[in-house]
């Protein structure tokens, strides 16, 4: 990858000033699809295909392009693989300071998006209630016609400073107001929260690598909060248990991916998060440089360990623990709170106390700095002001409102969005495709997809320039445009970024800047937090008594977020982390009340809360609370309906994918509530359901798979952890010499924190189909890698503890469900030197390279499934029905990568340790005759992992990362005893506790 | 140790009969008796027709035994050496592939096929054998037994040399039942 | 010895009247109502099977841990009954059982259409049944490649094949001489009967072809007996080695519950077990179809009683030593496969199968159950289930929670699976009912050759 860069980056250094587009676009390469559009732009601007090939684009080999991803979450540097033109394939730009390569499940979706064939292919205008075509040239002017009177414009918050100042001289132009909301509500916490308590509303840099304590109340940071990808880095970059280990803490209801990586997990009762960090606080108090004050102690002092025992179920010694913990790393700890399920109906108030925590423990300036902040200025609005603009729509005294690229009837539902928005003259949409909020507008503006036009997005200090990789498919324009178009002016947005923001923030200019794809501004760096402001927690009101009856969350869920990009089967059959549950959001319930209620899970229930009563399916969810129940909104979508049939067949409603969980959210006076909602009853419903579940199995029968030890018994004996030592059979024969490479696969079970990113990238880089819900029941996912999730149930200790003569100890005694520790496997085809598949094949359509891969022949695959069988990993899949012919509907085939078979009904199919990947580099190496080096070559999943979990290599050379790391005392083979010697290496995860 | 010439004798053929005297008697016992007869008379071509095999027929006429058994051993030997030496070369010579880790030449996994094969052409060469030594086969399928039931009761013996009705009355005395002659092998081209 | 207890006292004409006469006659009410129901069952069969065809093997239940479920279960039992036939005619015949003779050649007809019905299922489960030919290792362009002569699947086609082929001309070669019969007593007989002339000519066209102008001469005969000898004697191992192999599918492999030494001999007795099940079935229903009380005596039918119990009790003495050796073998995976059998979702798979296999042979014991038609008919039927779930809770227990819990699911059967399923009942017993039809379901030539040599015994005093 690093060698074609370098080649783009050249011809960009080399490029004479003034830059224009044409000759621009001769080594951007951006090409295919239509041609011919727009009025808008200057003829001279239409991206042509080329005549003569282009230096950068060679048939059959990838160029890659470094661009950034700004979207209402933030922003994610990207690097593009484009084959022929088009995009196939997303990646991450290991040269950023921040973000070092990590990209989450998330952003490898987007390449789906891309290619949605549901999109919006052109403006749209509505005539009665049904929507047709039209042109740019007539809607744009039919647009500024309707811009009078109150204008408002609503949209999620932008990272993209040139788009904010685009939309600002709009909205100057017209004179209208610009609301923006947070569908998650997790940046409105923080920045609310911090306005009160330094006077300055920033999204601070937190620094995880820096903290040997982290602790985090009901926030996610590994899974949905912020930025899950910078977060998961910092953090995995302290999980060796040589040297420093850093220690997690997490305090929260409902089992989150942060929850399962926890080292100590402290399950509290659902929407009592704030008693928690009270109580915290209280003991963290005395002896602080905020003891003198007054105020503080007045608020903290009723919260007595007594009390957060009763409120939240957490016992007074865990929590005299974590204080003293806490204490005893200042400055050396980090402490984060918030996301959508600590939303409690008074916003940011968890912030406060999580900011007097942090000023008490010196961590301000330290773990958490204001240089180089995620987000830096507050353009989110607070509570009020939505509730005062949507009284104003009510009032009808709006005429035109323009939603941008978000779905407030959706995301603002408990307000009431929906009704309000008929009462609003003109409606006016620009988004991508089709939602709740397009259907209620008169005009829509199709705006294009990061990868197909301009863009800019500013974070962490840096600068970021999204460049367009291909041109529009669809007739579509970048918001940017659009803003510029709709105040006539005839700049286009790519001249406005490239004039006006680039050349203010990059100073190596505008060819550097697009060949890295980011600039630096301001470094981040120790300095100083404002001033605390310790009285503002005496607005804070935390329940202190305990909640009666049911609670229930509704959390932000890993695959779909916000449920924005729903409409993407990638998505949706990317099993969530924790439950594994695919094509549907489910109740989460506790064991204990399950069997109280006598329900299991996929059995449905009716749950009733306030004037809500809805029937869905149930999880049953170790980790929670008895009084505790959880839902994940972002489902229930009207853009999550446009899957082939046979992909959501069965689903619980035809028209819908799972349940809206906002039907639940209550509106408080001081903010939204998603957390803690009052659930009057929750009845079993005598219905049957098929939920795709791809793991249904939860215990490892103490067969030592994932293996785990204490860090205390690690430090003592690094083989702890391996309880059994593991028997390596001779076998019957010398077996097969491997001269010259031989792959090896390494998975450190420490780092990995299961957030199935290397999923989402390999389903991209392999050509694995999507096969949906009820193919996920019988048990038919395709996915290539997956990642297996255990549970065990023993008292902070963990399910292979042995006794002095080396027997485990039986604690089926002390089971208990709130401590469920939590082992995330992920699981590959193990390429083993002995198969037992490849003996069984009758037509040897698998067998094995020199290098030591288990290949398989497709087209000399019959299907007996007899490989499958005799799999002891079962890591191989089969075609069941046609995946590909006449399924994939056009665009999406342009997301298939060339270089891999697109696999026919009827054959096996399985891990190839990406040997495309492994061919290129080898002739890469040929034609400059050297030997492949470990660094220039990456599989899918490697590449995919935000953690640096993954590592694979050349286990014949010595000096290679794999080979140092499979001499490693943690490192073992699952099932050795069979004696099929796996390629795949694992190690053990040690829990620092 | 056997003679060639015993194996020799041993791979008797059917001969049909052509021309001669058929002497159909009332039972097995008495077929066997006539044919005992009929050999210690210095008969040189004869047979017996029956619709079910009698014990001691070979005793009876001076068959010692039938080589049969030659064929379907040579033809066994043949088979397990092809099995053996065709998967050999697959394996080790035309197309060599790492299977499981296991060597090209895993032999004890090819005595499952060594052994059918063994068995299919041993038994295949014995059918094929006995066919030819009885001139069987589907070409022959217009012969008629020489007398209508000797396929449902009637026990018979054949007398092929040259030999007038009284003298084969002599020989085989009141064991007879009745004596006809046959030119040849009866046919029937009813239908065709 | 002087005529035995099998001696019928018949004359010739009157043995192969009695068994020829049955289908001289135009076929009954009865006949045409079951064969009608069987052919439209077997119709069915193949209308679902050209389905999965078309639309993929997702039709089926089957998923990942559970690649192969019913088709497979069906093979090994139709397989396994199709062993009684070959067993009967070769094994009994060089233990000079008497007995043999009247049932041989029903029996081994069994043995013919079930392999042919256990055939069909490893062709029609593969995910591409139009690259079948693959499986067979012949010089070709593709490489040339070669089949993989180290799997048990590729054994098995060798297997199953000779099995098929030996058993075909075997009992052919046993038919010959009674198509000799049939020729000359429809040349020269009036056969009585509503076939019209044309039919007649028709069937004795096919039927003077098949005699391939056999006279019954006696050097003919001798090289015949040496014949049958060799086929009997070649065959023997050849029964014993078809399931051995059948069996190696799952001893060879990695998979607990799979992965065990007893299997060769568990699967042989087993299909013993089912075969002489199912030969009592069709016996029991053949006689009184067609009135062969006296030559299918209870003798036999005891006999056959005798043959399951001793069976039953090996099967038995197999499943109970499985046990001992998983728990013997402190191999958790394995301990948990066969607990799982007894406890798991699968339990009452395996308790139907414990119920029918291990506890109803032993009600053989009592001389008056085993010559009561009624129970030994009863039996045979609960016999041939219990072998249809031992092969179920075989296959199915042990895939579906294997080495990986993460993969641990449910096989849930289809109606595609039962369709196949049942349909295969109705291809067996077509070919059944058409071979009563028109060939003769007893061995007349053998028959008539047991009541002749009594006499030559008895006068000549050797034998």
């Amino acid at each position: 990858m690093r060698t074609e860069k370098r080649n783009i980056k050249n011809k960009n250094l080399n490029i004479e000033k003034p830059v224009n587009r044409k000759k621009f676009l001769a080594f951007m390469g951006g090409t295919l699809g239509v041609a011919g559009l727009n009025c808008a732009r200057k003829p001279v601007e239409k991206i042509i295909p080329y005549l003569s090939r282009p230096p950068a684009v060679q048939p059959g080999i990838a160029t890659y392009y470094a661009t950034a991803r700004a979207y209402s979450e933030g922003v994610a540097p990207v690097l593009v693989k484009t084959r022929e033109g088009k995009p196939i394939k997303i990646e991450g730009l290991a040269e950023h300071p921040v973000f070092k390569g990590a990209v989450i499940a998330d952003t490898y979706a987007t390449i789906w998006d891309l290619y949605d064939k549901d999109r919006f292919k052109s403006a749209m205008k509505k005539s009665g209630s049904t929507f047709s075509k039209t042109d740019w040239a007539e809607v744009i002017p039919e647009v500024k016609k309707a811009l009078t009177g109150n204008v408002r414009v609503i949209s999620k918050p932008s990272y993209s400073p040139s788009e904010s100042s685009v939309l600002k001289k709009f909205l100057n132009t017209v004179n209208a107001r610009h609301i923006v909301y947070d569908p998650s509500g997790t940046q409105q916490g923080i920045l609310t929260g911090n306005e009160k308590s330094f006077k300055k509303a920033i999204i601070p840099q937190y620094a995880f690598d820096k903290a040997d304590l982290i602790l985090s109340i009901e926030a996610d940071f590994l899974g949905s909060w912020l930025r899950p990808d910078i977060f998961t880095k910092q953090f995995a970059s302290r999980r060796s248990p040589n040297g420093k280990m850093n220690r997690l803490v997490v305090a929260e209801a409902v089992m989150s991916l942060t929850g399962a990586n926890a080292d100590t997990r402290l399950a509290i009762a659902a929407g009592t998060h704030l008693t928690f960090a009270m109580g915290l606080a209280s003991l963290l108090l005395p002896g602080s440089m905020l003891a003198g004050s007054t105020e503080v102690k007045n608020a903290l002092s009723k919260y007595s360990p007594k009390l957060v025992e009763s409120v939240t179920g957490v016992a007074e010694s865990d929590l005299k623990n974590i204080a003293s913990e806490l204490m005893a790393n200042v400055g050396k700890s980090l402490v984060v709170g918030g996301g959508t399920s600590a939303r409690d109906g008074q916003e940011g108030s968890l912030q406060i106390v999580i900011n007097l925590i942090n000023e008490m423990l010196r961590n301000h300036g330290k773990t958490i700095t204001p240089v180089a902040p995620i987000k830096g200025s507050n353009d989110i609005s607070t509570s009020q002001e939505l509730f005062a603009f949507v009284a104003e729509m009510k009032a009808g005294s709006i005429n035109t409102l323009i939603i941008d690229r978000s779905n407030p009837v959706y995301d603002l539902m408990p307000l009431g969005f929906g009704d309000a928005l008929t009462k609003v003259k003109n409606v006016i949409f620009i988004g991508e495709r089709p939602n709740e909020s397009s259907e209620a507008a008169g005009h829509v503006l199709a705006s294009s997809h990061y990868l197909e036009d301009w863009s800019d997005g500013y974070s962490c200090g840096i600068y970021h320039v999204s460049q367009p990789v291909i041109q529009n498919i669809f007739d579509t324009k970048s918001a940017g445009d659009i803003w510029l178009a709709l105040q006539n002016q005839p700049e286009d947005f790519h001249g406005f970024i490239q004039n006006n923001t680039a050349s203010r923030y990059a100073s190596g200019g505008w060819g550097k800047l697009l060949a890295d794809g980011f600039a630096v501004v301001e470094k981040n760096g120790p300095a100083n937090m404002p001033r605390l402001i310790p009285n503002a927690i005496s607005s804070v009101k935390a329940p202190d008594s305990p909640l009666d009856g049911q609670r229930l969350n509704i959390f932000l869920s890993v695959g779909i977020g916000d449920g924005s990009a729903g409409n993407n089967a990638y998505r949706h059959e990317m099993p969530d982390p924790i439950t594994k549950v695919t094509w549907d959001n489910v109740l989460l319930v506790s064991p204990e009340l399950a069997k109280e209620k006598s329900i299991e899970t996929e059995s449905i229930v009716q749950v009733k809360a306030g004037d809500a009563a809805v029937e869905l399916p149930v999880v049953v969810q170790p980790g929670l609370q008895k009084n505790t129940v959880g839902i994940a909104f972002g489902y229930g979508q009207k853009n999550m309906t446009n899957f082939r049939k046979d992909l959501v067949k069965g689903a619980l409603k035809d028209n819908e994918l799972g349940i809206n969980a906002l039907q639940f959210a209550k509106i408080t006076a001081d903010g939204f509530s998603y957390s803690g909602i009052k659930v009057s009853s929750i009845t079993k419903v005598n219905k049957s359901y098929k939920l795709g579940l791809v793991q249904k199995h939860g215990s490892q029968e103490k067969r030592y798979i994932a293996r785990i030890a204490k860090l205390s018994d690690y430090k003592k004996d690094p083989k702890s952890g391996h309880f059994e030592h593991d028997l390596e059979g001779k076998g019957l024969y010398p077996g097969h010499p491997h001269p010259g490479n031989r792959w090896n696969l390494n998975i450190d079970l420490n780092k990995c924190t299961g957030c199935s990113a290397c999923v989402v990238s390999c389903f991209s880089e392999n050509n694995i189909p999507a096969v949906g819900r009820l193919e996920n029941w019988r048990g038919r996912e395709m996915s290539w890698i997956r990642i297996d999730r255990y549970y065990d149930y023993y008292l902070d200790k963990h399910d292979h503890e042995i006794d002095k003569s080396g027997k485990p100890i039986d604690r089926s005694k002390d089971v208990n469900m709130l401590q469920a520790n939590v082992h995330f496997q992920p699981v590959t085809c193990q390429h083993c030197e002995q198969a037992p598949c490849e003996n069984v094949c009758p037509v040897a359509a698998t067998q094995h390279s020199p290098d030591g891969l288990n290949e398989m022949a497709y087209n000399r695959c019959i299907g007996t499934r007899y490989c499958a069988d005799n799999c002891p990993y079962k890591v191989r899949k089969f075609n069941w029905f046609e995946n590909w012919e006449n399924k994939i509907k056009d665009p999406e085939q342009y997301a298939l990568n060339p270089d891999v078979t697109v696999r026919s009904r009827g054959v096996i199919e399985k891990c190839s340790f990406c040997i495309q990947r492994i061919a290129e580099k080898r002739q890469e190496a040929r034609l400059q005759n050297r030997p492949i080096s470990e660094d220039d070559l990456k599989t899918a999943c490697e590449q995919g992992c935000p953690a640096d979990a993954i590592t694979f290599g050349d286990i014949n050379s010595k000096d290679t990362k794999v080979a140092k790391l499979d001499k490693d005392k943690r490192s073992y083979k699952i099932f050795a005893e069979i004696n099929t010697r796996p390629m795949v290496t694992f190690m053990s995860k040690v829990k620092n506790h | 140790m056997v003679s060639f010439k015993e194996i020799k004798e041993g791979l008797f053929t059917f001969d049909e009969p052509d021309k001669g005297w058929v002497v159909e008697v009332k039972t097995a016992v008495d077929m066997l008796k006539a044919v005992e007869k009929v050999r210690k008379a210095g008969v040189k071509r004869f047979d017996t027709f029956s619709p079910f095999p009698v014990h001691g027929l070979e005793k009876a006429m001076g068959i010692k035994r039938s080589w049969l058994t030659l064929i379907t051993m040579i033809a066994a030997f043949t088979g397990t050496t092809f099995a053996l030496s065709a998967m050999s070369y697959i394996d080790l010579v035309d197309y060599p592939l790492n299977i499981g880790g296991k060597p090209s030449f895993a032999w004890p996994a090819y005595i499952p096929i060594m052994f059918e094969l063994t068995i299919l052409f041993a038994s295949f060469a014995t059918v094929i054998a006995v066919w030819k030594m009885g001139k069987l086969g589907i070409r022959y399928n217009h012969r008629r037994p020489v007398s209508p039931t000797v396929t449902c009761d009637m026990c018979s013996v054949w007398i092929g040399d040259d030999m007038t009705k009284e003298e084969v009355k002599k020989i085989v005395g009141d064991l007879a039942k009745e004596i006809h002659k046959v030119d040849a092998t009866p046919t029937d081209n009813s239908l065709d | 010895m002087s005529t035995s207890i099998y001696s019928l006292g018949k004359s010739n004409v009157q043995i192969e009247t009695d068994i020829l006469s049955p289908m001289e006659r135009f076929p009954g009410k009865l006949w045409w109502f079951t064969f009608t129901i069987m052919l439209s069952l077997a119709l069915m069969m193949i209308t679902l099977v050209g389905w999965t065809f078309v639309e993929g093997l997702g039709l089926l239940g089957l998923n990942n841990p559970v690649n192969w479920g019913l088709y497979i279960v069906n093979f090994v039992f139709w397989v396994g009954i199709g062993h009684a036939g070959t067993l009967i005619s070769a094994i009994l015949y060089l233990f000079r059982q008497r007995w043999r003779t009247t049932i041989n050649r029903a029996a081994e007809a069994m043995t013919i259409f079930a392999v042919m019905t256990a055939g069909l299922f490893p062709l029609i489960h593969v995910g591409r049944p139009w690259m079948v030919f693959f499986i067979f290792p012949y010089p070709n362009e593709r490489g040339p490649l070669w089949v993989n002569f180290k799997s048990p699947l590729l054994w098995d086609v060798f297997a199953i094949s000779t099995y098929f082929s030996v058993s075909l001309i075997f009992w052919y070669m046993g038919l010959v001489p009674d198509l000799a019969n049939m020729r000359d007593r429809m040349k020269f007989e009036h056969v009585p009967g509503k076939i019209s002339s044309w039919g007649r000519k028709l069937k004795y066209g096919f039927v003077r072809i098949l005699a391939i102008g056999w006279v019954g001469s006696g050097k003919t005969w001798i090289h015949y007996e040496k014949m049958v000898m060799v086929l009997a004697s070649l065959a023997t191992p050849l029964v014993l080695s078809v399931h051995t192999v059948v069996s190696f599918d799952f001893a060879t492999s990695v998979i607990p519950g799979w992965h065990a030494t007893i299997f060769p001999p568990y699967f042989v007795a087993g299909a013993i077990y089912s075969g002489f099940a199912m030969v009592l079935t069709i016996m029991i229903i053949t006689r009184k179809a067609f009135k062969l009380q006296e030559y299918i005596s209870m003798k036999h039918l005891e006999n056959m009683g005798i043959i399951i119990l001793v069976t039953g009790m090996m099967v038995s003495f197999a499943y109970t030593t499985e046990f001992i050796v998983a728990a013997y073998s402190a191999n958790k995976v394995e301990q948990y496969v066969f607990m799982n059998r007894l406890q798991g979702p699968y339990a009452w798979a395996f308790w139907t199968m414990f119920a029918a296999n291990v506890v109803s042979p032993h009600f053989m014991w009592s001389k008056k159950l085993r010559t009561n038609v009624v129970v030994l008919f009863l039996i045979s039927i609960v016999v041939n289930i219990g072998m249809w779930f031992e092969r179920f809770v075989i296959v199915i227990t042990s895939l579906h929670r294997d080495y990986m819990p993460s993969s641990w699911d449910m096989f849930i059967p289809t109606w595609v699976d039962w369709g196949v399923f049942v349909g295969s009942f109705g291809f067996f017993f077509t070919w059944y009912l058409l071979f009563v039809r028109t060939l003769p379901s007893i061995a007349i030539a053998e028959v008539k050759m047991d009541e002749a040599n009594d006499l030559v015994a008895k006068e000549l005093g050797h034998h």
